[in-house]
């Protein structure tokens, strides 16, 4: 009897022992499903300009190229006004321009009942290859009216805009040339509610031009 | 039927007197105090009349006073009237007149007669019976006989009706709180506070019955002056209880008048310039590029321009004008008549010369036409009606063009006379005055009152445009009260010096024409209403903004709307470019002194495909060139220089040897930076003044020395300046604009630059003259540009500039300081989209006034305001890379006055 209950008691240690066990891990389990939802959850909630790299291009295409620059997240806010600085070596890489995306703004209500229309952001071409530097705005100076809102974005595609370029005769094979962005900012008439990389309320993922080998 | 002969028989009658007339009534009490007014007339039986015939009369036969006696009857005063103006009446010693001077009963049909009233009522028996004996007959009455071709019903007198109502009633002073209804029967009487006495006049719907006015038991006369205060009550009954009449089983009806004094301190005209500015603001950026047409065209552009709102100068005009040029270009083209924009519509004409007028722009030569050719020819002005003449003269007037036939004006003018109405205005279509063709009319015709006809005609179109104006001050046209209306009546009123805000024709009921079309501002998009349930809407907001322009330069002395003599016309368009140059005022005399000399250029044409520019600048030989750079705005080109150091001469070249490209200047701004010369001191500098010229500057078409070349010579007159040479720290300053108190910038802030010689590093800079103290912002732009440190502030525009020049008043710190950057408008130190944005909030109001610093932030454009055209620069500055123009304007602002 004494032994079976030796036995007892040593069986109920060890179930103690794995049970203590298998509890530690639920509850590691779920800290890290807490902290990956949560960066998640964080990311998902930063607005982010991206500039995406597209496909090696090669030198003897001699086409033009573009590449995308993404916007994830707006506020609950309207933002009149945005820029974007991308800085982009113009001695291998010429620019040609910006093409449209399907990010637009507010606008006026036509007979299909829609009432969203595509920005007409300002750029100087020639400056941008002088400078090496692409400075590009869109501004609403009736201070809301044609603004950016969140109900202007497709949670599944949201692209902002086009860069177009093409490589230069200078471009060599293998090079790989950055495109980083320098500021970029969706304004809002309430300034502390605007996006701003310079304040760190805006997220900005630079790209690359990668020349094949 | 029988009554009715029967008492047409006995019962004259009198009086119908639809003039309340207060001079008259006056005149007849203090002149007439023991007679009555006599009165015969014909006004119903009228020579178109298919049985008239020569020996009928027409009109006014007698129109005189008898003095009463003891045995005065109302027939005594009828019969020696007529005697004494020589006419006959047969029929008065039987108490019934047949006749008078050959118009006899039944000639005009078989209802027609001899009827009369006495005091506005027909009498219910003969006159013998009225007699000064009973009392019935008394000093101050009216007889008037007429002669009736219906009974009397032509004379407002029936038996058909018991209609016992007031049809109207005349005031010789104020007005009523509601226009006059027979069915209402309480009203309130409005009288300006030095009135005391009135006349009133009513008006019975049928003169059978009588009418009487008393204050409580006094009873008064339609002649009498009634004595008044404020809240007399004034009763006016008709077939009161007592009174006479030949109708039977009427009722009574009595109506009561309140008089209320105004107040008897002086009317003051109100301001409107709040919302004058404001809604010009809005217009400004909804019309941003105005074009040829009747909305977003001639008529925005007059309003901003009269209305002060940018000087005729203004990119924005400049711009209107380039767009007008090519439109008249096509459009005179295509009608083919002499300089005509529409073949019939010569108003099309008119309201672009209007325009041009106010943007001092002359319509003899826009582009390859002559606006004013046409209006020789008046069959082609008079083509759109009435409106063609108005306009011809107030188009033609507004800079005294001349036609090739000088009789254009008199026809107009003629043709405007001819026109007016009978009830003394003008009407599109139709005989009764509407309010907008009468305004317009008499803003044609205002310069022409010297005519007395003209000014008869004139002075007639006021007083009906006093009589259309509505309780509310406003006025109506198809059928609704409306904006327009009321502000071609403030045009009007102001063009004739009459001040629509406080003249009392123009104030019904305390309401004023100005009330009335501040009324249709809707402040929430700044822009007027057509009609009071409306939105704003573009039409009314041109109309009522240039009506607002023209009684704001009425308070401000200015000249009339469409005077246009204030404008300083462009004389003959300069050919050609020019150049200018910028120095700084001052520098240090220290060997290794650095400062730039700045060029600009005007009256570039990138269309020229010029190839090369080359120019010689003339350098003291105590400086030496560090560098030459063309402006930012420049391209095609390559620079080369050289110093020729024995000479001091600095000969510049720009071209592109290579691929032989066009000189190209970006941006609409001119004049713009051309090039920029960086200068040093080879050594301590002894001269106290240094002088430096720009000279021999060319435009060449073509680089190739070998070819024809065709060359432009740059006028360098202006290019050249003087800098003065200083040993210890000394300031120049100068003004970079001062508010006008319209768009942000108070009228009391001017933005002063100072420039501080000798000064080796950035530092704190303080200004206090004892009064006031500024602490003064390093502006980097600027010092960058002109070579020497620069600092702005904004400050009491009362303060003499010469103060700050006197380095007193300066005190330097031990730190740098803080910095100024132009467009940084949330001073983060990047320049965004949010400093765009933020300058349109501040444009909109959206945010609070901005403070001192961020006027100099915002104000990238130097001019009085701050507006989108700062935001504009921004984006400008952001995207281009183009310089404020405030950088430029400071760095040329030393150049010596012509």
């Amino acid at each position: 009897m004494e032994n079976e209950a030796t036995k007892n008691k040593k069986l109920s240690r060890k179930k103690k022992i794995f049970i203590a066990v298998i509890a530690f891990l639920i509850i590691i389990l779920i800290i890290l499903l807490f902290i990956i939802i949560k960066k998640k959850h964080t990311n998902k909630n930063i607005p982010t300009l991206t500039i995406v790299t597209p496909a090696k291009q090669s030198i003897s295409a001699n086409e033009n190229f573009t590449v995308d620059v993404e916007l994830s997240g707006l506020g609950d806010v309207l933002y009149p006004a945005a820029s974007l600085s991308i800085v982009f070596d113009s001695s291998r890489l010429e620019f040609m321009g910006i093409e449209e995306g399907n990010v637009m703004t507010l606008g006026d209500e036509r007979a299909d009942g829609s009432s969203y229309q595509l920005p007409d952001w300002s750029v100087d071409i020639k400056r941008s290859n002088e400078i090496g530097q692409i400075n590009v705005m869109y501004l609403d100076l009736t201070g809301g009216k044609y603004a950016f809102s969140k109900d202007c974005l497709d949670e599944d595609d949201s692209l902002l805009m086009r860069l177009s370029f093409r490589l230069r005769g200078s471009a060599k094979a293998g090079d790989v040339y950055d495109l980083t962005f320098a500021d970029a900012a969706f304004a809002a008439s309430d300034e502390s509610k605007s996006l701003a990389s310079i304040k760190n309320t805006l997220k900005t993922e630079n790209g690359k031009v990668v020349v094949k080998e | 039927m029988s009554k009715k002969i029967v008492s047409f028989l006995t019962a004259f009658a009198a009086a119908v007197n639809f003039v309340p007339c207060a001079a008259f009534t006056t005149f007849a009490v203090s002149q007439h105090d023991d007679a009555v007014h006599v009165i015969v007339e014909n006004t119903t039986f009228t020579p178109e009349s298919e049985d008239w015939n020569d020996s009928f009369w027409y009109g006014t036969l007698v129109d005189t006073w008898i003095t009463l006696d003891e045995n005065s009857t109302m027939m005594t005063c009828i019969v020696e009237a007529l005697e004494a103006d020589g006419h006959t009446a047969d029929g008065a010693e039987n108490n019934y007149i047949s006749s008078i001077d050959g118009l006899s009963e039944f000639d005009g049909g078989f209802m027609s007669g001899w009827m009369g009233t006495l005091n506005d009522w027909f009498t219910n028996e003969g006159f013998n019976s009225w007699t000064v004996a009973e009392g019935e007959l008394e000093a101050g009455d009216e007889i008037r006989v007429m002669y009736t071709c219906a009974y009397g019903d032509d004379l407002g007198g029936s038996w058909e009706n018991n209609d016992s109502t007031i049809k109207d009633i005349a005031f010789s002073a104020g007005s009523l709180s509601t226009a006059f209804d027979k069915d209402t029967h309480e009203y309130t009487l409005s009288v300006p506070s030095d009135v005391d006495k009135l006349t009133i006049t009513p008006t019975a719907s049928n003169k059978n019955f009588q009418v009487r006015t008393r204050i409580g038991d006094t009873t008064y006369k339609r002649t009498d002056e009634i004595p008044v205060a404020d809240g007399t009550e004034i009763i006016v009954e008709c077939n009161y209880e007592g009174s006479l009449s030949m109708n039977e089983n009427a009722d009574s009806n009595a109506y009561t008048i309140t008089v209320k004094k105004e107040s008897s301190v002086p009317a003051q005209s109100q301001d409107v310039s709040a919302v004058l500015n404001e809604a010009m603001a809005q217009l400004s950026e909804t019309v941003n590029a105005p074009v040829f047409g009747t909305t977003a065209g001639e008529w925005s552009v007059l309003c901003l321009a009269r209305g002060g709102y940018f000087d005729k100068n203004n990119k924005y005009f400049t711009d209107y004008y380039d767009r007008i040029v090519e439109t008249v270009n096509s459009t005179a083209s295509s009608v083919n008549m002499n300089g005509a924009l529409h073949k019939v519509k010569s108003t099309e004409n008119s309201r672009l010369i209007v325009a041009l007028s106010s943007i001092g722009k002359n319509a003899e030569s826009v582009g390859d036409w002559n606006l004013i050719t046409p209006y020789s020819d008046f069959s082609w002005i008079k083509k759109q009606g009435i409106n063609g003449p108005v306009w011809a003269l107030i188009a033609l007037d507004s800079n005294n063009y001349q036609t090739t036939d000088p009789t254009i004006r008199q026809q107009c003018i003629d043709y405007l006379l001819s026109k007016q109405t009978a009830d003394g205005g003008w009407a599109m279509s139709g005989t009764a005055a509407d309010p907008d063709m009468t305004s317009m009319a008499i803003q044609a015709l205002a310069s022409y009152t010297d005519d007395s006809n003209v000014k008869t005609a004139v002075d007639k179109g006021i007083s009906a445009l006093s009589s259309l104006q509505k309780d509310t001050g406003g006025y109506a046209s198809w059928g609704s009260i409306n904006s327009e209306s009321i502000a071609q009546v403030i045009v009007a009123c102001t063009t004739l010096g009459i001040d629509p805000d406080t003249d009392k024709r123009f104030v019904k009921n305390g309401n004023s024409a100005v009330d009335a079309i501040l009324a249709f501002y809707d402040a929430d998009s700044r822009m007027f209403k057509h009609t009071a349930d409306t939105e704003g809407n573009a039409m009314a907001t041109d109309q009522a903004i240039y009506a607002l322009a023209a009684y704001n330069r009425f308070l401000n002395g200015q000249t009339s709307l469409y005077d246009m003599s204030d404008v300083s016309f462009d004389s003959e368009k300069t050919d050609g470019l020019t150049a200018s140059l910028g120095l700084p005022q001052e520098i240090s005399n220290k060997k290794g002194t650095a400062f730039n000399a700045v060029v600009n250029i005007d009256g570039w044409d990138n269309e020229a495909n010029y190839k090369l520019m080359d120019c010689i600048v003339d350098v003291p030989d105590s400086l030496t060139v560090t560098s030459v750079t063309m402006g930012e705005r420049v391209s095609g080109g390559q620079i080369s220089w050289n110093l020729e150091e024995t000479t001091g001469k600095l000969r510049i070249v720009y071209f592109d040897p290579e691929k032989n490209n066009s000189i190209s200047i970006s941006g609409t701004d001119f004049p713009a930076e051309f090039f920029i010369i960086g200068l040093e001191a080879k050594e301590k500098l002894t001269a106290d003044k240094l002088d430096i010229a720009v000279s021999g500057m060319s435009m060449k078409f073509s680089s190739d020395s070998e070819s024809e070349v065709s060359i432009e010579v740059v006028d360098t007159s202006k290019a050249s300046g003087t800098v003065n040479v200083v040993e210890s720290v000394s300031f120049s300053a100068c003004v970079l604009y001062q508010g006008d108190g319209i768009d942000l910038i108070p009228e009391s802030k001017m933005a002063v630059c100072v420039s501080v010689a000798n000064l080796d590093e950035q530092s704190e800079l303080t200004y206090n003259d004892g009064t006031n103290s500024y602490n003064f912002l390093y502006s980097g732009e600027i010092t960058q540009k002109t070579g020497v440190l620069n600092y702005v502030a904004l400050v009491d525009s009362s303060i003499a500039v010469t103060s700050f020049v006197n380095a007193d008043n300066f005190t330097f710190g031990t730190e740098a300081g803080d910095s100024l950057s132009f467009g940084d408008v949330n001073g983060d130190g990047v320049i965004n989209a949010q400093d765009a944005l933020n300058s349109v909030n501040a444009w909109l109001r959206k945010t609070d006034a901005p403070t001192d610093i961020e006027i100099l932030r915002l104000n990238v454009n130097s001019d009085s305001r701050i507006n989108t055209f700062d935001a504009l620069g921004i984006v400008e500055q952001f995207v281009h890379g183009s310089e404020y123009i405030i950088v430029n304007k400071a760095a040329m602002a030393y150049t010596p006055a012509e």
